[in-house]
């Protein structure tokens, strides 16, 4: 299926899917509320905010300068740069480096421009063996699905699905109803040998910094740091919008990143590679190389959806979207799902696939109000739906469905006189609840929902009334 | 890969480089209220599952270790990286330090970090031959010496210590907040995911 496709069926289907709402369910909760904890604990944030987005715009104005430094830092310190306009020149790239280093195995860090990349297919297709390392990427990797999540790849999954994987995968008789600990160790040991055997690591990078010719990584479990330092090559895939200038700026995006993510001060490993293993040094890769993609991203660059490269890919807005939380990530069925990538998606894949995406917003400005990186992403969604209309791409029933709400707005006398007798409808529909089914389409709307006992007039007439009596 | 590349920049243009001034003037306040810098690092690392000591002697770091080792019922056999002089260390009967070689065979290790950043709960370790990063990952129990003098405030403090130090920037450049960790079940925290599982910090105020 085309990459952002086939939004409307599979929301249906993950609505349906118990097992799905179960998992969603669990994991809803508890990012909204650390957030909010970890937020409010530090009266500064919003002046973070200001900062950290004055320093992304700077950055993206001046974007080929500071990629530039940084490439030679990072040739300065001994590393390689390899530029890449596409994908396949992205995969080409580490395709090289591999057969170049004789290697077999390769270990992977979560890193989502490896999955923009689809890296893990190009290296299974040459032949390597490829171990994501990550907990929640192995899960999926052995489920042979896709991250639902930009930042909790298997948040989708309940405990017993991975129980059931793991029994699968790592054979021998294993006891039923194993704990979550157990679970967690017995990956531990599957990927332990992995690191240890394996010739190339590849990782991505939250942040690079252009002063330095650093690649900065952010993890809470270490994946990151065994996959970069015990094979003899590290190789960073990452996207050219993730340079900032200077070291002294990563503080004001590290304090930003791990509490709009997880409520956490900072993740328990922050790791800044710079070139290889020194001269002195007898462990550590021998070769340091960062792919730097572009994917489209210099284009954006200069149109209207520009604030859309400031992102830090902290998942806040996935968290607090009421549609990523109804339905989940494999819905979307596109690298990024939720808000952000409602408004990536249409640019890396094109608008014609992704008509149902963006129509899966209510505008309700969540996403915008917790986005660490102020960017307004409703107003971007808004933008593609306004050049979907504007292109007709729409179907015909919404374009007529879209003039008539456009010429109700326009005559307020009507829009009112309409409003009060479906107000009237509603109420009627509360107290009768006989009526209901014979309504069309509340049917399927009220799957899920309860409609409520409505007062039979509107907000305006309300008010009205209200005012007259003071 | 050089046309790649010539296209990229050729897109992005060298636009009139405006000038980098964005100072950095926001900083969390809390960390100028507290108690002091080590007793903040204390406290936000024992938040994150992380044992601390503070000691004011040598004898105190032997008996901190063998503490640590017994609370999680260890064999009180420790490796000891190539930076870290235990010579002048007394060590309580029973404790035995041993040059650590091979980082995946040794159960707990023993190294040092070249700051600590009260603000975030965190030890800072650059990479070298004196302090393999590997000692902070492959262990199953990994413990981190500390001079109090080294702690700084914030981030930015102990970024530019690293940077203005004679090595400059390490190959690795490791922030420890905590031992690994995973919420990859189900979001429920599983500490010990491939990393250390136990995570000791002795800071040391002489
Ligand atoms: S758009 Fe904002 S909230 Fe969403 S992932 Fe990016 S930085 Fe986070």
């Amino acid at each position: 299926m085309q990459q952002g496709s086939g939004f409307k069926k599979d929301a249906v289907q993950a609505l349906q899917n118990e097992t799905l709402q179960a998992a969603l369910n669990t994991a809803r909760g508890g990012f909204v509320d650390k957030r909010r904890v970890a937020v409010d604990a530090l009266p500064e944030f919003d002046a973070i905010k200001a900062r950290a987005k004055a320093i992304k715009n700077h950055t993206l104005d001046n974007l080929g300068d500071y990629l530039q430094e940084f490439e030679r830092a990072v040739i300065a310190s001994g590393g390689q740069v390899h530029w890449a306009q596409t994908t396949e020149q992205a995969n080409q790239a580490v395709l090289e480096i591999c057969a170049q280093a004789n290697a077999k195995c390769v270990t992977k860090g979560k890193s989502m421009i490896s999955e923009e990349m689809q890296l893990n297919h190009a290296l299974e297709n040459a032949g390597y063996e490829v171990m994501e390392t990550d907990l929640g990427e192995y899960i999926i990797q052995l489920a042979k699905e896709t991250p639902s999540h930009i930042i909790a790849p298997a948040v989708h999954k309940t405990k017993a699905q991975v129980e059931a994987l793991f029994d699968e995968f790592h054979g021998a008789e294993l006891p039923p109803n194993r704990s979550r600990e157990q679970l967690v160790s017995e990956a531990r040991v599957r990927l332990r040998e992995a690191f240890l055997g394996a010739d190339v690591g590849i990782t991505g990078a939250n942040f690079l910094i252009a002063e330095t010719g650093s690649s900065v990584l952010v993890t809470n479990e270490g994946n990151g740091d065994l996959t970069a330092s015990i094979p003899g090559v590290h190789i960073v895939t990452a996207s050219i919008d993730k340079v900032i200038p200077k070291l002294d700026d990563l503080p004001t995006f590290l304090r930003l990143l791990g509490r709009s993510a997880t409520g956490q001060e900072l993740t328990a490993y922050t790791t800044l590679f710079t070139g290889p293993r020194r001269a002195e040094e007898t462990a550590g890769p021998e070769q340091f190389h960062v792919i730097l993609l572009d994917n489209g991203r210099s284009d954006i660059r200069d149109s209207e959806f520009k604030d859309a490269l400031r992102c830090i890919r902290c998942g806040a807005c996935l968290n607090h979207c009421a549609v990523y939380g109804a339905v989940g990530g494999h819905a979307y069925n596109a690298v990024y799902p939720g808000p952000i990538g409602q408004v990536m998606t249409p640019l890396l894949n094109g608008l014609d696939s992704s008509l149902e995406t963006i129509s899966a917003c209510t505008m309700n400005g969540h996403c915008k109000a917790v986005c660490p990186m102020g960017i307004p992403l409703p107003d971007l969604i808004r933008k593609h739906r306004v050049a979907a209309f504007e292109q007709n791409k729409n179907s015909f029933l919404e374009r007529k469905g879209l003039s008539f709400w456009k010429s109700m707005g326009l005559k307020p006398g009507v829009y009112r006189h309409l409003t009060a007798m479906s107000a009237k409808a509603v109420k009627l529909l509360g107290d009768f609840p006989l009526l209901q089914n014979l309504t069309p389409l509340l049917g399927s709307w009220k799957n899920g929902r309860v409609l409520m006992k409505a007062r039979g007039k509107t907000f305006q007439a309300l008010l009205k009334a209200g005012r007259k009596h003071d | 890969m050089t046309e790649a590349r010539r296209q990229i920049l050729e897109k992005l243009g060298a636009v009139a480089a405006d000038e980098y001034c964005i100072p950095n003037t926001v900083q969390p306040a809390f960390v100028a209220r507290s108690e002091s810098l080590a007793l903040l690092l204390k406290r936000k690392l024992e938040a994150v599952h992380t044992s601390v000591d503070i000691v004011g002697s040598a004898e105190q770091v032997g008996q901190s270790i063998a503490g640590f080792l017994n609370a999680h019922g260890s064999p009180l056999k420790v490796g000891v990286v190539p930076g870290v002089d235990t010579s002048s260390i007394p060590v309580p009967p029973g404790l035995d330090f041993y040059p650590c070689q091979d980082m995946a065979a040794c159960h707990t290790v023993l190294t040092s970090a070249a700051f600590g950043i009260a603000e975030t709960g965190t030890v800072v370790l650059p990479s070298s031959l004196q302090r393999p990063t590997l000692a902070n990952f492959l262990p199953d129990n990994c413990i981190i010496m500390l001079d109090e003098v080294n702690i700084r405030p914030c981030m930015e403090e102990a970024f530019s210590s690293v940077q203005n130090s004679d090595a400059g920037m390490p190959r690795a450049l490791n922030l420890i907040s905590g031992p690994s960790k995973t919420a990859d079940i189900e979001q429920t925290l599983v500490y010990g995911a491939h990393g250390p599982i136990q995570l000791h910090v002795i800071i040391r105020a002489v």
